[in-house]
């Protein structure tokens, strides 16, 4: 399945400490002319799989109006009729400004709902701000709850502090307690506009480690079913191992593409979109307004980044014993924090892949209890 | 069960030999309650749990960090 993610406004009407997004002051949003020919190229490019994920990103995305959606859900069936693709809606969302208007939405389209909640109130509202400076998580709970009340999964992404995790036990029963279905933890990266991260030090890794294995020892005696982006990577890997190794798609061309709000298009990481990055022509790879998707293969900007990016891919395969499990690392990570592409490691992977893999690995080994 | 190797190779097995080691003790032991109890709940989703790609799904919650 390929992802396309639209950020048809890079505008954020909130203003979370760790945001990577450098443009989120901007209200500017995609006009009709740009969202027909965004979903004409992903529908008509016979590069993509017959199988696509359009992910409504941002910035914000509710910040637009809901007959936005309305419309361009309409105009993506439309568009479709002629090439019959699978395909599905998904957007990630801060959920304050859900009402029970946008949850009838996504229940009649059946999208799929991300959204982005870090715990408890007391953690969530230390960096998840208005940009007032007011927490967010009683607004967010109000517009999980409209989700809930029609059904919808409610699926999480939550930034995982360094503050966060002293708070296991914390974090899993407020997961559990507010009826979440899946959760993914993304750690406070170095990227874009934020320029630091609460895991630079050190001292990080044994606290990080001891979270992930406390929520799943959790997880495993309670017998919940709250799914875990992290340790269903790992399981997955243990249970196929040996027949194929770990794809990235962040690193594929084509992988997945992603588009804003004036057409213009790149692949690799969606959050390489609209950073300032002169040496490679801040990312834009085409525009739908006059390019097909696959006209990327010839484009220089291109050529340059996916030349550098798979050398950084084939160092990894090289030199990691996580190779298996990773698949190379993301592209914004390595340029991010290296300047370049055709490096290895990363704060991101050696938390979030690394220290992952070995906390899950040595969890599964104690219960099977190896001798050695 | 107590799958015995050699003393001290724990530290010394790559990260994959790990992986296959617990495969190995899942195929032994899988119709016995001494495999992880997590890791077979896991199992239980997929229809043919070991004989399934993983590597063509993704979803949104996939991509890296596309959320702070």
């Amino acid at each position: 399945m390929m992802l396309a993610i639209i950020q048809a406004t890079p505008f954020c009407p909130l203003a979370c400490s760790y945001c990577y997004l450098p443009s989120r002051d901007n209200r500017a949003q995609m006009s009709e002319d740009v969202l027909t020919a965004v979903l004409t190229r992903i529908f008509e490019c016979e590069e993509l799989s017959d199988e696509v994920s359009i992910v409504w990103h941002a910035g914000e995305p509710l910040a637009l109006p809901i007959d936005f959606y309305e419309r361009a859900f309409a105009t993506a069936e439309v568009i479709n009729a002629r090439y019959r693709k699978k395909f599905h809606h998904s957007l990630q969302t801060s959920a304050v400004l859900i009402n029970d208007r946008w949850a009838r939405l996504f229940k009649t389209h059946d999208v799929r709902v991300g959204v982005s909640l870090d715990g408890p109130q007391f953690i969530h509202d230390k960096h998840r701000k208005t940009r007032a400076g007011k927490g967010t998580h009683q607004h967010v709970m109000r517009g999980v709850d409209h989700l809930l009340a029609q059904e919808v999964p409610v699926h999480v992404i939550a930034v995982l502090t360094a503050f966060a995790l002293e708070y296991p036990d914390e974090m899993f029963h407020f997961f559990v307690d507010s009826g979440v279905s899946r959760v993914a933890f993304n750690i406070d990266e170095i990227e874009s506009a934020n320029k630091s991260s609460s895991y630079s030090n050190n001292d990080v890794v044994p606290r990080y480690k001891a979270f992930i294995k406390r929520f799943l020892t959790l997880l495993s005696s309670t017998g919940v079913r709250l799914s875990v982006r992290e340790f269903e990577g790992v399981f997955s890997s243990i249970l196929y191992s040996g027949q194929d190794q770990k794809k990235c798609f962040t690193n594929i061309p084509l992988g997945n593409v992603s588009f804003d709000h004036l057409g213009n298009f790149t692949t690799f990481s969606p959050e390489l979109l609209g950073q300032q990055y002169p040496k490679y022509d801040n990312f834009v790879m085409g525009n739908v307004l006059r390019d097909s998707l696959a006209s990327v293969f010839t484009n220089e900007t291109f050529i340059r980044v996916n030349t550098e990016i798979q050398a950084g891919v084939r160092m990894c395969r090289e030199s990691c014993d996580y190779w298996d499990f990773c698949g190379g690392g993301h592209p914004s990570n390595k340029v991010a924090e290296h300047g370049t592409f055709a490096v290895t490691e990363t704060l991101n992977c050696r938390m979030t892949c690394k220290t992952v893999v070995d906390t899950v690995l040595e969890f599964c080994e104690e219960q099977i209890r190896f001798n050695g | 069960m107590d799958v015995t190797i050699a003393p001290s190779t724990t530290a010394q097995l790559t990260p994959k030999d790990r992986s296959r080691r617990i495969l190995a003790a899942i195929h032994e032991e899988y119709e016995t309650d001494n495999i992880p109890k997590i890791l077979l709940r896991y199992v239980g989703t997929f229809p043919r749990p070991l004989d399934h790609n993983h590597s063509d799904h993704q979803s949104f919650s996939d991509f890296s960090d596309s959320d702070e």
